[in-house]
């Protein structure tokens, strides 16, 4: 009997040999082959093929609205620029900061768990494969409505977090504010899709043994940012679908002050959610490092009850900061004190994973391949804007620098390096598994050193032009107040990032066609996504594994245990309890299906003509209605187990 | 590094048809009533908020909101309640005439919610949504908690047309029983927020 | 590297001056903590390849030495937090409070883009009203009460303090106090609109001598128009678009859409800051406010030019 693992094409880690298998395999290639063609595309419901093209769109939006940044530095390296006038820059940044916020940061963060948590937890597939295609339409809905208002003057202008009584209906007349808030309802659904699927697949889907102790550090820091998702999104679709965009359309009084609204009620709600997105943006961020510190140190994490502790009280307290927003505005003084200490404790939790990981690789073997790269410039580069969010944590600090260029430097600090160079690092350690193929090593040092030498010189001096008085959000600024020489080394600066992304993007497109060829697990790491295959079959894991420690991949003991006794004739996953992961049932997984897609232009067919009457609620119900039913209705699939008037369910289950 | 997998468990005897927690689908109508019901907790903050902008509540010149109709409403969905425990029973004992029965019924009276709650807001509310900001936020609950009223609507009558036309299987009789659970957070949820709609301007 | 007065780190009166003291203790911790945590980082790298060198697979006591060391970590980060955070909490407790004597209100309310000021001083011939210049006494706290008539603004003059918003709806309020002479700009910092980049403020700070012959000749109406060529300016303010939208004391324009006018002349600048307040400047603006200030809400006045030469004779003997 050999003592071989498998390693047909066909294979995953997990599979046994003997002719048993082989035949199962064929037939799990059958039962789960993909549809070919666009039309496969269209209907596919496996989350790896949503999750790449989730990814792949989302760093579209990055590239589109760093061109963005690209003009903004453009025109404000000289003092009184002729670029741009004022009317097109406002529309410049509100794009740049509406399409990184609503359409990069969280929905690539997303896609990467959509993508990951099944291989990670030992699930065939997420829990609900169609609601998951549904969600990435709309999301590209939501994109490309942004981005096609802009490019034809339509774009939105004021600013990315649109204060009222500035975007209310008296202060911006058209449409521009409208398009704004329907982005962001496209975005906030697909977000709360996405967090849906997420927490439904780490409580219910886990390998067997997989008890919450034991789920990768990366897989507690997506379900703690999916349950922040929940509670903070719906404050913004409220916001923005509701109540600005009824001020706007049918004149409601939410915000006018003549009416008993309030303009301060609009940044309430706006931060409410604004500031748990900027940790929803932040956590998974720790989990991949927490993720690449494991693989290059070849230890797991030190501390882990520390780390979750840490990411389940910073997602918890990060609710509880909003107001640090909004000094400038009328804030009793018992508020203030109490969101300034909430703001700088905040700083403790992630403190103290950056200990934990320095500890780990102080007791490990670490090796600087690319990923591991990107995990130290994360330190080196956060921790800059982690220091300057303590200071801005003081009133009178903050007092003087918000709304200037200090805060535009600290917060592309946290976002470029606690958000960004993780993510660089996620895709050099995960672009094996995904393509089956490894990035070029020597682009990936380019690419590191053009990035962080870039990110500093352009954000550096941004907290010097802040403190020399250089508000934000200005189209241009008087030569005689000094701020040229250093708005033209930002600029610069933004010459050598827009060069840095470009490697990545060639090393990337180079490395998917003709990289070197990665087996299922090339780096050695702990985690189950390495058992399956690279890129994973179809049905990621013939066998689902069974788990008896953090690091299932390299416990030490003989054999690998595993489950049999899934279906392959039909598909099919496995339930286990939400605790201890103790299997439990078993579940039809749907096939492919238009219906998601539809579902998707029936919501954008609601919310596109909703900015120009609120008929479009009611036309749009009816197709959604329509859509609900094609989804929904069940074609007969399965006649065992069916039920008829007088005939008993079975209560065996069928014979394999 | 070789290892050799080794079959632990054979989990074909597993039940495919689970009800509630153990259920996948639960998991997803769970994670839909927490949205919305913190969506709706926003909608009375934002009621509350704004109420501190007025001396007087509904504000001078503003009438009370009626009750006749809205205590109708609130009354018959509370009293929907043991209906709906009823169906969640015999979804669980696959009955498939009892839950067609249960669904109809459970249909036809959402539908009445649904037209009450239209004439709670046209005769009921004594305000327009434009005209103050009272308004507004009345209407917003309204309209939100309509949004549920009518979403569940789709869903009993389109859960009752399949278990009457369509080849039901055991699946769905889990998918009634957690439509009864999202019922009682439809019902639940409204009670409050008819104390805060149509009480609360009375009582101050 | 400036030539104009517009710095956090340039403070010119106590408020400013406490903050930036602040600032400076802040940043001195925060490159101290960075400095050693990226260390830590480093040396962790550095200990454990050279360990690999010598041989050893796992450090001694790992467990320990590693419990010890994120716990010392953690201490030394709430200690450095709570000392950080009761000196921030006692600054903005000490500087907050306006002092009770503050003999200068003065009234301020954003508009898209300008800012229309209003000296509030209680006696029947007291109050005035100017735009975008400000002067105050050296040496005293002056009081400011925030509003706006249209979207959110933000006065902030960071040589003498931090910001406050200017909502519509709300009152809030502002003080500081300059203690050297000079002149203080400002500018709004919310996003308003169109020309929000150029919405600039000037403090001037005087002696009090100074400062009283200011306030009297601006309490008056402006200049009455001594020659022909004046009367004739005034004459094309009146009759012609000008008085729409802005005032002058001692006339019948009593608009308050744009910036009063009644003091142009004494004024350093035009245009919220734009530009300097000289003839040309000002031929400029009037002819085609859209070149200097794309958006705003001062149409293009196409005059001629005997016209235009007596309106800037006129304007120009506002003082």
């Amino acid at each position: 009997m050999s003592e071989q693992i498998v390693t047909s094409p066909l294979a995953d880690l997990t599979t046994r040999p003997g002719l048993a298998d082989e035949a199962e395999l064929t037939e799990l290639a059958v039962t789960w082959a993909p549809r070919p063609g666009f039309w496969g595309w269209l209907t596919s419901v496996d989350h790896k093929s949503i999750g790449k093209r989730y990814i792949v769109t989302s760093f579209i939006w990055f590239i589109l609205a760093g061109l963005n940044a690209g003009l903004m530095r453009i025109q404000l390296s000289r003092p009184e620029n002729g670029f741009m006038g004022p009317d097109r820059y406002n529309q410049v940044f509100t794009t740049h900061g509406t399409a990184m916020m609503f359409l990069f940061a969280v929905p690539v963060m997303t896609a990467f768990a959509l993508y990951l948590v099944p291989l990670m937890v030992g699930a065939r597939d997420l829990a609900y494969p169609r609601l998951n295609a549904f969600g990435y339409w709309v999301f590209l809905t939501g994109g490309l409505f942004l981005f096609i208002s802009f490019y034809l003057n339509m774009g939105p202008n004021t600013g990315w977090f649109a204060y009222t009584p500035l975007s209310g209906p008296e202060f911006s007349p058209g449409k521009r504010v409208d398009v704004w808030a329907q982005v962001v309802t496209f975005t906030e659904i697909a977000g709360l899709v996405a967090a849906v699927e997420i927490v439904a697949t780490i409580m219910k889907l886990r390998a067997p043994g997989m008890s919450l102790n034991r789920i990768p550090l990366y897989v507690w820091s997506v379900l703690v940012v999916s349950v922040m998702i929940i509670f903070a999104m719906p404050a913004v679709a409220m916001a923005s679908t509701m109540m600005l965009a009824m001020d706007r359309l049918v004149a409601t009084h939410f915000f006018n002050q003549a009416e008993g609204g309030d303009a301060l009620l609009w940044q309430h709600m706006f931060w409410f959610f604004g500031h748990p997105e900027v940790y929803i943006m932040f956590i998974p961020g720790l989990g991949f490092i927490s993720s690449i510190v494991e693989t290059f140190t070849k230890r797991p994490v030190f501390g882990y009850p520390v780390m979750v502790l840490s990411m389940i009280v910073t997602g918890f307290v990060a609710f509880g900061l909003w107001v640090h927003h909004m000094f400038a505005t009328p804030i009793p003084l018992l508020g203030r004190t109490f969101f300034t200490a909430a703001s700088v404790l905040i700083a403790l939790p992630t403190g103290a994973q950056i200990f934990c990981w320095i500890a780990t690789i102080w007791s490990g073997r670490p090796r600087l391949a690319t990923p591991m790269m990107f995990a130290i410039g994360f330190v080196v580069i956060f921790i800059i804007g982690g220091v300057t969010g303590v200071m801005i944590a003081s009133v009178p600090f903050d007092l003087q620098v918000h709304d200037t260029y200090f805060i535009v430097a600290h917060f592309h600090y946290v976002i470029l390096g606690g958000v960004v160079t993780p993510l660089f690092g996620a895709c050099y350690l995960w672009f094996p598994k995904v393509t089956g193929r490894m990035l070029s090593e020597r682009l990936g040092k380019w690419h590191f050193w053009l990035w962080f030498i870039g990110v500093n010189v352009t954000f550096f001096p941004m907290h010097i032009l802040g403190l020399e008085g250089m508000p934000r959000r200005v189209y241009t600024y008087l030569p005689e107040m000094g701020w040229g020489n250093l708005n033209l080394l930002v600029s610069a600066g933004a010459v050598v990032v827009v060069a840095s992304v470009a490697v990545f993007v060639i090393n990337v497109l180079v490395s998917w066609r003709s990289g070197v060829v990665a087996g299922p697990d090339p780096w050695g790491g702990p985690t189950l996504e390495w058992a399956a295959a690279s890129p994973p079959l179809p049905w990621n894991f013939h066998h689902v594994p069974v788990v008896e420690g953090r690091s299932p991949m390299w416990e030490e003991a003989g054999d690998l245990p595993i489950v049999e006794g899934l279906a392959t004739h039909k598909r099919e996953m496995l339930v286990t309890t939400a605790l201890d992961a103790v299997p439990d049932s078993r579940h039809d997984l749907p096939e492919e299906s238009i219906w998601p897609f539809i579902m998707a232009v029936a919501v954008a067919a609601t919310f596109i003509p909703a900015i120009y009457t609120p008929w479009a609620y009611p036309a749009g119900l009816v197709i959604g209605v329509i859509a609900f039913a094609g989804w929904a209705w069940p074609r007969g699939r399965h006649p065992k187990h069916q039920v008829t008037a007088g005939r008993i369910p079975r209560t065996e289950p069928e014979p394999t | 590094m070789t290892r050799r997998a080794r079959a632990v468990m054979n989990v074909s005897s597993l039940p495919d048809v689970v009800f509630g927690p153990r259920d996948i689908m639960w998991w997803g109508t769970l994670g839909f009533v927490v949205i919305e019901g913190f969506t709706l907790v926003l909608t009375a903050a934002v009621y509350l908020y704004i109420q501190q902008n007025f001396a007087a509540w509904p504000p001078e010149g503003t009438p009370n909101p009626s009750l006749p109709i809205p205590t109708l409403n609130v009354v018959l969905m509370v009293l929907s309640l043991p209906l709906v425990r009823w169906i969640s029973k015999v979804a669980h004992a696959f009955d498939l005439g009892k839950v067609r029965i249960g669904l109809t019924t459970a249909a036809l009276l959402n539908l009445v919610f649904v037209g009450l709650r239209i004439c709670e807001a046209i005769f009921s509310l004594n305000v327009k949504w434009d005209s103050n900001a009272y308004g507004s936020a009345q209407w917003m609950i309204l309209g939100s908690h309509f949004t549920l009223l009518l979403i569940e609507f789709i869903e009993v009558s389109g859960m009752a047309l399949l278990f009457w036309l369509a080849p039901v299987e055991e699946k769905h009789f889990s998918d009634a029983a957690d439509m009864a659970f999202y019922w009682y957070f439809m019902v639940l949820s409204w009670v409050p927020l008819y104390m805060l709609c149509f009480l609360v301007p009375r009582w101050i | 590297m400036l030539q104009v007065n517009q710095s956090v780190l340039h403070a010119a009166g106590p408020r400013a001056a406490s903050t930036e003291h602040l600032w400076w203790f802040a940043f001195i911790v925060a490159a101290v903590v960075y400095v050693l945590t990226v260390g830590a980082l480093f040396w962790a790298i550095a200990s454990a390849r050279r360990r690999e060198r010598e041989g050893e697979l796992r450090p001694e006591h790992a467990h320990d030495r590693m419990t010890s060391g994120v716990g010392a970590g953690i201490a030394a980060s709430v200690v450095i937090l709570l000392v950080f955070l009761g000196y921030d909490l006692s600054v903005a407790r000490t500087r907050d409070p306006v002092p009770k004597q503050h003999p200068v209100t003065i009234e301020i309310t954003g508009r898209q883009w300008f800012w229309d000021v209003t000296y509030a001083d209680t006696s029947p011939h007291g109050r005035f009203t100017t735009a975008n210049e400000i002067h105050i006494p050296v040496g005293q706290p002056v009081l400011f009460l925030l509003s706006s008539s249209d979207v959110i603004h933000s006065m902030w003059v960071p040589n003498l303090a931090g910001k406050k918003d200017l909502i519509p709806g709300y009152t809030q309020s502002l003080w500081f106090q300059a203690d050297t002479p000079g002149v203080y700009r400002g500018q709004c910092a919310e996003f308003c609109g169109e020309q929000h980049a150029k919405m600039a403020m000037e403090i001037v700070a005087q002696p009090l001598t100074e400062y009283r012959r200011w306030v009297a000749s601006q309490s008056g109406p402006g200049a009455p128009p001594a020659d022909s060529v004046t009367k004739r300016g005034q004459e094309v303010f009146l009759t012609g678009t000008c008085a729409m939208c802005h005032s002058i004391g001692g006339t019948p324009a009593g608009s308050h859409v744009g910036p009063d006018l009644s003091h142009l002349a004494s004024r350093r600048t035009i245009a919220a800051g734009s530009l300097p307040n000289t003839r040309g400047n000002l031929a400029g603006w009037i002819i085609d406010p859209q070149r200097i200030k794309p958006g705003a809400k001062m149409p293009p006045n196409m005059l001629e030019p005997k016209d235009l030469d007596a309106l800037l004779t006129y304007l120009q003997s506002l003082k």
